[in-house]
C-alpha cells in the first residue's frame, strides 16, 4: 500500500472532501463555489480542473457530462463523483493526519526566540 | 443562490480568449458563465473583473489543453518530420560529393565551420540530391553507432517522462524538442569554440544530424499522441 501522503496531496483531499459534502456529485461553478464559501478559498476553475483531471487519471473519481443549459451558454455541465479507491485514500490520509496529531497542543501565542 | 441576472453577459473577449484555446462548448466555460451570471446579479462591475481574473488564472490549464496549440504543435512535429528526408539526402549527399556546386561560396569553409542550416539554403546544393541518392548503393552511411546510442537513450528518457502521470504535455513537448535538437546545438559550439580539424568535423557533423533522424520520428509519434490525448480528455 503506497503511503497516502504521497496519494493525494492537500487541494486534492480539499476536493474530494467538497465533492462527498456535494452528495457524490458536483460540478465546476458548485465545488468553486462550497470552497470559496466554507474555507474562504478562491480557487482559479483552471486550477480545480486541472485537480480533477488528475484525480480522475488516479482513478480517484469519475465524470460524465449532463444536459446543456441556457444560462451556461448552452454547454454541458461536467459532474464529478468520488469513487470506492478516492474514498479509501481519503480514509488512509485522514487515519495518517490523526495518527501525527495526537498528543500535540499548539499554543495560542507565538514563542518569541529573542523575546 | 442570488437570483440570476440573464440580461448581463460575460465579457466577450475574455470569454472569447478562452474559448480559441480550449473550445467554444468546452464545459469549463459553461461553468464560468453560470457563476458569472449569479455574481452580475449582485454587482455587474466585479463579475466583470472576477471573470476575467478567472480567465487569466486559468490560461496555464487552457493551453495546456488548447485545441487550437495541439494543432500548432502537430504542424510543428510535421515539419520536423519532414526534416528528416531533408537530412538524409544532406548526408548522401556529403557521403558522395567531390566538390561544391558552383554558385555555393566558401562551401568547405561553411562545412567544417558547422554551419549546416545555411549550407540548407543553397539551392545548387538541393539540386545535387537526387544524383547523391541515385548513386548511394547501401544504406551504410546511415549507420552512426554513437548517434544510434545516444537517440536510443533520448527517446528512452523521454518515454519515462511520457508514461509518468503528473507529466504536462507542454512539459513532454519542450523535452522532446530539447532532446532533439540538443547535440545539434552541443556540436556547433563545440565547432565554433574549438574548431576543430577538418578531419574531427565530419563524424561530429554525422553524428548531430543522424541523431535528428533517428530521434524524430518516435519522439514526434510520442507528442502526437501525448497531445491528441490531451485535447481529447477535455473536447471528447
Amino acid at each position: 500500500m503506497a503511503e497516502p501522503g504521497k496519494i493525494l496531496g492537500e487541494f486534492e483531499q480539499i476536493t474530494l472532501l467538497a465533492l462527498l459534502q456535494l452528495d457524490n456529485c458536483g460540478y465546476g461553478a458548485v465545488i468553486r463555489q462550497l470552497l470559496h464559501d466554507k474555507i474562504g478559498r478562491d480557487v482559479a476553475i483552471g486550477a480545480l480542473y486541472a485537480t480533477l483531471e488528475r484525480l480522475e487519471k488516479k482513478g480517484m473519481v469519475r465524470s460524465w457530462l449532463g444536459d446543456a443549459t441556457p444560462e451556461r451558454g448552452g454547454r454541458a455541465k461536467r459532474y464529478f463523483e468520488v469513487s470506492a479507491k478516492g474514498k479509501l485514500a481519503l480514509q488512509q490520509c485522514k487515519t495518517a493526519l490523526d495518527t501525527m496529531w495526537q498528543g500535540i497542543v499548539l499554543g495560542t501565542h507565538q514563542e518569541h526566540r529573542y523575546g | 443562490m442570488a437570483e440570476l441576472s440573464h440580461n448581463c453577459k460575460p465579457p466577450r473577449l475574455a470569454e472569447g480568449l478562452l474559448a480559441l484555446l480550449i473550445g467554444r462548448s468546452d464545459e469549463m466555460l459553461g461553468d464560468l458563465s453560470e457563476e458569472f451570471l449569479w455574481r452580475a446579479a449582485k454587482d455587474p462591475r466585479a463579475a466583470h473583473y472576477w471573470y476575467w481574473q478567472q480567465v487569466l488564472r486559468s490560461l496555464p490549464y487552457a493551453v495546456e489543453h488548447s485545441i487550437l496549440l495541439a494543432r500548432l504543435s502537430c504542424l510543428v512535429v510535421c515539419a520536423c518530420l519532414i526534416l528528416v528526408p531533408v537530412l538524409i539526402a544532406f548526408v548522401a549527399w556529403l557521403s558522395n560529393f567531390d566538390v561544391f556546386p558552383a554558385g555555393v561560396e566558401q562551401g568547405m569553409q561553411r562545412l567544417v565551420s558547422g554551419q549546416i542550416a545555411g549550407l540548407l539554403t543553397e539551392s545548387a546544393i538541393w539540386g545535387q540530391f537526387p544524383e547523391a541518392l541515385r548513386r548511394t548503393e547501401d544504406l551504410w552511411f546511415l549507420m552512426h553507432p554513437p548517434a544510434l546510442i545516444w537517440s536510443l537513450l533520448s527517446v528512452a528518457a523521454a518515454y519515462l517522462y511520457y508514461r509518468r502521470k503528473a507529466s504536462s504535455t507542454v512539459g513532454f513537448a519542450l523535452m522532446a524538442l530539447m532532446l532533439v535538437f540538443m547535440p545539434y546545438v552541443v556540436g556547433k559550439l563545440y565547432i565554433f569554440w574549438h574548431a576543430p580539424p577538418a578531419k574531427q568535423v565530419g563524424p561530429l557533423l554525422a553524428f548531430m544530424l543522424l541523431h535528428i533522424c533517428y530521434s524524430v520520428p518516435p519522439l514526434a509519434y510520442m507528442a502526437v499522441k501525448r497531445l491528441r490525448h490531451s485535447a481529447r480528455y477535455r473536447h471528447g
